[in-house]
């Protein structure tokens, strides 16, 4: 064969591999497929945990006010009280490692269902800034992919191959197995309890000292700005009382540009933007906090109280 | 684009389609654009280095060939090391001179804070240029002709299998294979395929997995307890092993699916029974060639000084390895470590030979299993520095882990499950290797039935518990 101008050798050797290989390829897809949809019905079938709370929030809560953002909102809004003080059902929307991309995606899930009556996006001092991660974490939307076609433009922003991935139907619930399990054995009500999506944090800071953030300058994402516009823009048609907040850290913090974005949009009366970065009731109080970046439970209800008054000042004028 | 990226996932097919359509005399021109090619969607003036090296490297060894002139030919020898080297000197250990020389100069006032130039290390800089640097020694000691063909000398050079992170491999083995290229062998083809499967269940489950659980801990050792940093350094080693191990297999996998050859680089090294017998089956391209162009060469050299000249040649050639990992202080530490081992085990050679023979030790369970365990707590120990972002943190470890104690850090408790799941897959697979090789057979069993389950099992694995999204390669710092 040396020297020769043959194409394949078909007759034995490229014959036998491309048999092979559509062999293992036919029994990949069957379990691919059986597995996939094995995982797809017990993901929707957790009763508890991060899972569920992504999928109360995209599809079946109708609450009034909304919470919305990273472990931070998560962490930090408590539904019961907001829900006692403002009379108005509530659910906390927050998911830990989450940004605004998929904050943004759970506000389409939502509006396309019914119409909140406040929205609450807690924003981190770096939110609109560029980072990879932010795009990686998308995958916690990947599960309602097929079913959600209002989000897929935002998940395909993980990446340009994306939706070539979802053919497969195990890719979804990678690494999240185990999840699923105790998500349906409902393990999670006893490791972390979840009110109304808030999810409590009881222990208290160990470092008290209180230390500067050192940020380097950034650049705005252009993906996470269109949102926040977007989520900005469609609140102002509709009526929907809209609140960026920057909810307390202890520790100094700085501006940055998105902290500068959020203030020029409530100074341009698009939206309404508070900050309590440095606010002077929480930072000289370490009993109010779990680590530098997290309200515990005390903190949370002090500081959700605290909002009480704040939006209940607001409600009557969107009325 | 990495191995491990969806854009290789599709180049790849794509290229074996379009390889073994070209003619056999013009394979290598398909592999030498796609190599390039492959290097180019990383960074494109990258390949302006790699296509600079190849250049120098071929003028100098063709001119070397051309002359009858001794010292000519080792004034050409010497002229191309440097200017292969100065790349890798100059990308790798620019930072490092910069910082040094900032911090000297604020020590005195006198730095003036100017915006500073970041560079980034070309990727594989330091596999390539050893490739090319023992291509020309080769060529000096006639072990081979200077290669005429410009492209398979760059096709050597640049083959994009190697490229990246290795294995190292010597022209003598690589020339003559893409000179002389085969036609379509299945058994080749099948075997690649088989190792680009371990190499992936490797590197995306237990590398990738290992590495999440091991940063979460090495990234916060100050706020870490002993028992925490304890667990994660002894993780460590298996990180570096399935994350280098398994990008090697699917780079010797990818070579031989194209019909290529390539030299194996780990050989169960958990295994060793000793750190001379480890270094055997760790990264063994790497050590064969500090071993042929350097220690060969520095003992030869020292032969007068007996046990004492082998010493000295150990510890400056693994101060030289520590050194090709990164210019920093724990680098430097982790190498002379490895030589001083090694030194130690030369220097007891022939009174434990002695003890081993009257005893029969190397057939008892015990001794084995003994060895075993030590030689992986001095790897293990001498990795701290390797893995600590300096020498402080590193003495801080070992402090923290012989003084304090607490509960063991669990994070994500799946996280943790997925780990120990592929560590204990990849160790048993490793252990059967090495004692009962003819039995459990799965990719290499007879039965055409298990062979195909136990593929599908596998990839279905990998996507399940394998993970895709930021996992770095730890050796694309070299």
């Amino acid at each position: 064969m040396e020297g020769s101008l043959f194409i394949f050798n078909f007759r034995c050797v490229g014959r036998k591999i491309i048999y092979n290989l559509v062999l293992i390829g036919i029994i990949i897809l069957i379990l691919d497929s059986a597995i996939g949809k094995t995982l797809n019905y017990f993901y929707f079938t957790e009763t508890s945990g991060v899972h569920y709370r992504t999928t109360v929030s995209m599809e079946s809560n109708t609450a009034e006010l909304l919470i919305f953002g990273s472990s931070r909102a998560n962490h930090h809004y408590v539904a019961e009280t907001l829900e006692k003080g403002l009379t108005m059902d509530t659910y906390n929307c927050g998911r830990e490692g989450n940004t605004i991309l998929y904050s943004y995606a759970i506000f389409k899930a939502v509006v396309k269902r019914y119409a909140p009556k406040v929205l609450i996006f807690d924003v981190n001092i770096n939110e609109l800034d560029y980072d990879k991660v932010s795009y990686e974490r998308l995958s916690s939307l990947l599960p309602y992919y097929e079913n959600h076609p209002e989000i897929r433009s935002i998940i395909e922003l993980k990446g340009p191959f994306e939706k070539y991935k979802l053919i497969s139907k195990i890719y979804p619930y990678n690494s999240i197995l185990l999840t699923i399990a105790v998500g349906n054995m409902g393990l999670n009500m006893t490791r972390k309890s979840d009110l109304k999506g808030y999810v409590p944090l009881y222990d208290y800071i160990k470092d008290t000292t209180l230390h500067k953030i050192e940020m380097a300058d950034g650049i705005l994402d252009t993906n996470k700005v269109n949102a926040a516009l977007g989520i900005i823009k469609y609140c102002n048609s509709n009526n929907i009382l809209l609140i960026f907040i920057q909810s307390p850290l202890y520790a100094i913090g700085q501006n940055t540009i998105s902290t500068n974005f959020f203030t020029k949009l409530a100074e341009e009366n698009e939206t309404i933007f508070w900050n309590f970065i440095n606010d002077p009731d929480f930072i000289n109080k370490p009993e109010y906090f779990q680590d530098q970046d997290h309200l515990n439970d005390n903190g949370a209800n002090y500081f959700s109280n605290l909002l009480i008054g704040k939006i209940t000042n607001l409600i009557p004028t969107q009325k | 684009m990495g191995f491990t990226s969806f854009n290789f996932l599709i180049f790849f097919p794509l290229l074996i389609i379009l390889y073994y359509a070209t003619p056999l005399k013009f394979r290598w021109c398909t592999l030498l654009i796609a190599s390039y090619y492959f290097y180019v969607n990383i960074k494109p003036c990258f390949a302006l280095i790699t296509a600079g090296i190849t250049l120098s490297t071929y003028i100098f060894t063709r001119f070397m060939d051309n002359t009858n002139d001794e010292s000519l030919k080792r004034k050409f020898m010497v002229m191309n090391i440097i200017l292969i080297l100065l790349p890798l000197i100059f990308f790798k250990y620019f930072s490092t001179v910069n910082k040094g020389i900032f911090s000297m100069l604020e020590s005195f006032h006198l730095r003036w804070a100017l915006p500073e130039i970041k560079l980034f290390l070309p990727i594989g800089i330091s596999f390539y240029t050893f490739m090319a640097v023992g291509y020309t020694v080769d060529v000096f000691n006639q072990e081979i002709k200077s290669e005429k063909n410009i492209g398979i000398l760059a096709l050597f050079i640049s083959f994009f299998p190697l490229i990246l992170s290795g294995p190292i491999e010597r022209a003598k083995n690589m020339l003559p294979q893409f000179t002389a290229i085969k036609g379509l062998d299945n058994k080749m083809i099948t075997k690649g395929f088989k190792l680009l499967l371990w190499g992936y269940f490797m590197k995306l489950v237990v590398a990738d997995r290992l590495g999440i659980y091991i940063d979460a801990i090495y990234n916060n050792i100050y706020q870490h307890n002993g028992t925490s940093l304890l667990f994660a350094s002894f993780l460590y080693p298996f990180q570096l092993y399935a994350d280098l191990g398994g990008y090697s297999l699917i780079a010797i996998g990818t070579a031989n699916t194209l019909g290529f050859n390539v030299v194996q680089n780990f050989k169960r090294p958990f295994f060793s029974v000793t750190m001379s017998e480890f270094w055997r089956r760790w990264h063994i391209s790497l050590i064969s060639w500090l071993t042929y162009y350097i220690f060969t060469p520095l003992s030869f050299k020292y032969r007068k000084f007996g046990i004492w000249g082998i010493v000295a040649a150990l510890l400056l050639t693994f101060l030289i390895s520590g050194i090709w990992h990164g210019l920093g202080l724990t680098f430097v530490v982790w190498g002379i470590i490895q030589g001083l081992f090694l030194s130690i085990e030369a220097l007891t050679n022939d009174r434990r030979a002695i003890i081993k023979k009257k005893y029969n030790l190397n057939k008892k369970w015990w001794y084995i299993l003994f060895g075993i365990s030590f030689t992986f707590i001095l790897f293990d120990a001498s990795l701290i520095f390797g893995r600590a972002q300096n020498c402080i943190d590193a003495l801080h470890i070992f402090f923290r882990i012989f003084t304090t104690t607490g509960d063991l850090f669990i994070g994500s408790p799946s996280t943790l499950i997925y780990c120990l799941l592929g560590l204990i897959m990849l160790l048993a697979k490793d252990f059967t290797d090495e004692y009962i090789p003819s039995r459990f057979l799965l990719f290499e069993n007879r039965n055409k039935f298990i062979r195909v389950i136990s593929y599908s099992s596998i990839i279905i694995l990998i996507l399940l518990i394998g993970v895709f999204d930021g996992g770095q390669f730890i050796y694309f710092q070299f």
